[in-house]
């Protein structure tokens, strides 16, 4: 069993909350992501877990033992980070090596565990290189393979494709997520990459300040944000926010931006009259804005401002009477720009928060 | 490669050659200001002392060289052989620098690695330490080692270690077996190790002296090599201080012996080759190391 289980963890450094108040049950065999923006706290997290920074206050548990007062080395983790970590110094099997060394393997023993990881990750022909001889891809394999050797129960993760170019990101993620299905060990995954959050974690965790924001399996949080920071931060482009107050215009209840009117779904309406309040923020997707041609149909009307081609697609920045939104349009027709668009939006995909507490209204 | 090609050539390169000519004209002026004195002091350790006896200068070329010079080497008041007066400096030069060595690279890694309640402070008093010129804390050394002999001497419960202060190598030492420098060096080194090293031996069960010795010493090399050589040659040319604590010729280093063979107008030239003497040591190790001196002390701004 290695679920690993944080109960009311808060790190404070001198007068800086690091870590607040964080409940958090990550599963036995699970790959898990903690996102957010830097500072937030994630990584400070992940060393709580791994032994290298202590709680000021609160529990931390692997399987059913608490183990805040366990050393790293008995915590039966690996680490791997963002910098690699390798030792310049020792050949990519010393690297490997290095752990073994501590917990009394036989010379051939260790050769044979350090030969099957090396194989398994593909830098089996790399053993007698140095970490200086590497390229960025090779590095992080071999800093994944002094993790692997160990056989840990679970995996620490601190951004560990953040030094790699993108392309080879792109491929090591898939690799990260077949080792992870292969190994069948806990991963957790520090990043502040979205679209790593998105593509590699089963279940995500937003923090930000410290603070856990939201838990959920990635679809659950970008389709369903719980609060507007969760709603901002996850989505590329970001979501579109308006200001608005509640009305009742033409025997449907809907919300009155300086930018128009956008009726609600007769369930949220139902939700909003009991929870009582009254001014909101009304969140977009942009791929939820539809170009329309009639102007009966459209919320919105205004001109293309900024028009970016992403060959597959293209993000058009509309410039409104106060403020401007993002469509994410297929690429054809293009748009040009000074070109006027009118934009609607179906009622399901409107995200409402309490303009006062940020929190999510209604479903 | 037609003649004309071939020309321009080597126009190219003449012009390469004049264009650097000023830069290495004052380069070997420099080079001869410097070296100068050390010709002098060759040319001198071979003459015979008559050529010092004579009026006027003595010549600045060996015409008569005296390599027996180098064999009488040696003072000329109580006899000791300059073998015992290296010797001596060996002893304490290597004393010095093993010592520096170990305080400084513990020192540094508290400073580098550890947290700990006023590590500042702490540090900036280490470096306080290095503003003090050495004449001024002589005196004070000088008592305490004063204090210690006499204490090795008179109480029972000391005197049978015959550690002997004054005279003898433990007050030779002493002072210098930790310096603020050394451990304002070092810790520069490991400073530059990144944090995550630390971090991932702690993972793999490396506790704080497997780390140094395993990881921080082996990537720190050139930073402690730089601090070897330094400390060495800083032993080796001292010259109050062993004068202050040794009255027996016996346990003169070599930089005593020689001033003292010096003061004796009759060896003048001896004094000479023995200077030439204990300059070749250090010769030969800023030879064989002057990368790790150039690189030691660049090592934390140009990365490379």
């Amino acid at each position: 069993m290695a679920r690993v289980f944080f109960q009311d963890v808060t790190k404070r450094f001198g007068r800086v909350f690091a870590v607040r108040e964080l409940t958090l049950e990550v599963h036995d065999q699970e790959f898990f992501v903690l996102l957010g923006p830097s500072g937030c706290g994630k990584t400070t997290a992940l060393r709580i877990a791994a032994g290298l920074e202590e709680p000021t206050d609160g529990d931390i548990y692997i399987g059913d033992r608490l183990v805040n007062y366990v050393a790293a080395k008995d915590r039966d983790l690996a680490m791997v980070f963002q910098n690699y970590a390798l030792y310049p110094h020792m050949s990519v099997h010393d690297n490997v090596a290095f752990g073994l060394r501590m917990r009394q393997y036989s010379r051939s023993e260790i050769d044979r565990l350090v030969r099957e990881v090396a194989e398994t990750l593909g830098i089996g022909d790399l053993l007698n290189r140095k970490p200086g001889q590497l390229s960025g891809g090779q590095r992080q394999r071999v800093a994944l393979g002094r993790a692997m050797v160990r056989r840990p129960q679970a995996f620490l993760m601190d951004e560990p494709l953040s030094n790699l170019d993108a392309k080879m990101r792109v491929q090591m993620r898939t690799e990260l997520v077949r080792l992870h299905r292969k190994l069948g060990a806990t991963f957790i995954y520090v990043t502040h990459d979205q679209v790593e959050a998105m593509t590699m974690g089963q279940r995500i965790a937003v923090l930000n300040d410290g603070t856990l924001q939201q838990v959920g399996p990635p679809q659950e949080v970008y389709d369903r944000p719980a609060n507007r920071f969760v709603a901002e931060f996850i989505g590329s482009p970001a979501m579109n926010f308006l200001e608005g107050g509640v009305v009742r215009e033409n025997d449907r209840d809907g919300i009155r931006t300086p930018e128009g009117f956008l009726a609600l779904p007769d369930a949220v309406s139902a939700e909003i009259r009991q929870q009582g309040v009254r001014s909101f923020v009304v969140g977009i997707r942009p791929e939820h804005l539809t170009p329309v041609a009639e102007q009966a149909a459209a919320a919105f009307e205004g001109t293309a401002d900024l028009v970016e081609s992403l060959g597959s697609e293209q993000h058009v920045t509309v410039a409104l009477k106060e403020t401007a939104i993002v469509v994410r349009l297929p690429s054809s027709p293009r748009i040009e720009r000074g070109a006027t668009l009118r934009l609607a939006v179906a009622p399901e995909h409107l995200h409402l928060f309490d303009a006062e507490t940020q929190l999510r209204v209604g479903p | 490669m037609t003649a004309a090609q071939q020309s321009s050539r080597i126009a190219g390169v003449a012009q390469r050659w004049l264009r650097r000519l000023p830069a290495y004209a004052v380069l070997t002026f420099c080079a001869a200001l410097l070296l100068f004195p050390l010709y002098v002091t060759a040319v001198y350790s071979l003459h015979p002392l008559t050529e010092f006896l004579n009026e006027g200068v003595p010549s600045l070329w060996p015409s008569n060289p005296q390599w027996s010079n180098y064999f009488k080497s040696g003072s000329g008041v109580s006899n000791t052989p300059i073998g015992r007066f290296l010797f001596n400096s060996v002893v304490v030069a290597v004393v010095i620098t093993a010592a520096q060595l170990v305080t400084a690279t513990l020192s540094a890694y508290a400073f580098a690695f550890l947290r700990f309640p006023g590590r500042n402070v702490l540090f900036v008093l280490f470096l306080a330490t290095m503003m003090v010129p050495l004449e001024v804390a002589i005196i004070p050394n000088f008592q305490t080692i004063q204090w210690l002999d006499h204490h090795f001497r008179t109480q029972a419960w000391l005197s049978w270690t015959q550690i002997t202060w004054i005279d003898g190598y433990p007050g030779l030492v002493a002072p210098f077996l930790a310096t603020g420098f050394g451990t304002f060096l070092l810790r520069q080194a490991f400073l530059s190790i990144p944090g995550e090293l630390r971090d991932a031996a702690e993972m793999d069960g490396y506790g704080h002296w497997r780390f140094l010795l395993f990881v921080v010493v082996p990537l720190a090399r050139g930073a402690l090599a730089t601090l070897a050589i330094f400390a060495f040659l800083q032993a080796w040319n001292q010259y109050l201080w062993p004068l202050l604590v040794t009255n027996d010729p016996d346990m003169r280093t070599v930089q005593i012996g020689i001033a003292a063979e010096a003061s004796d107008v009759s060896r003048i030239n001896i004094a000479f080759a023995g200077t030439i003497t204990a300059f070749l040591p250090m010769l030969l190790l800023v030879v064989v190391f002057q990368r790790y001196l150039v690189r030691g002390l660049f090592g934390g701004s140009v990365k490379g």
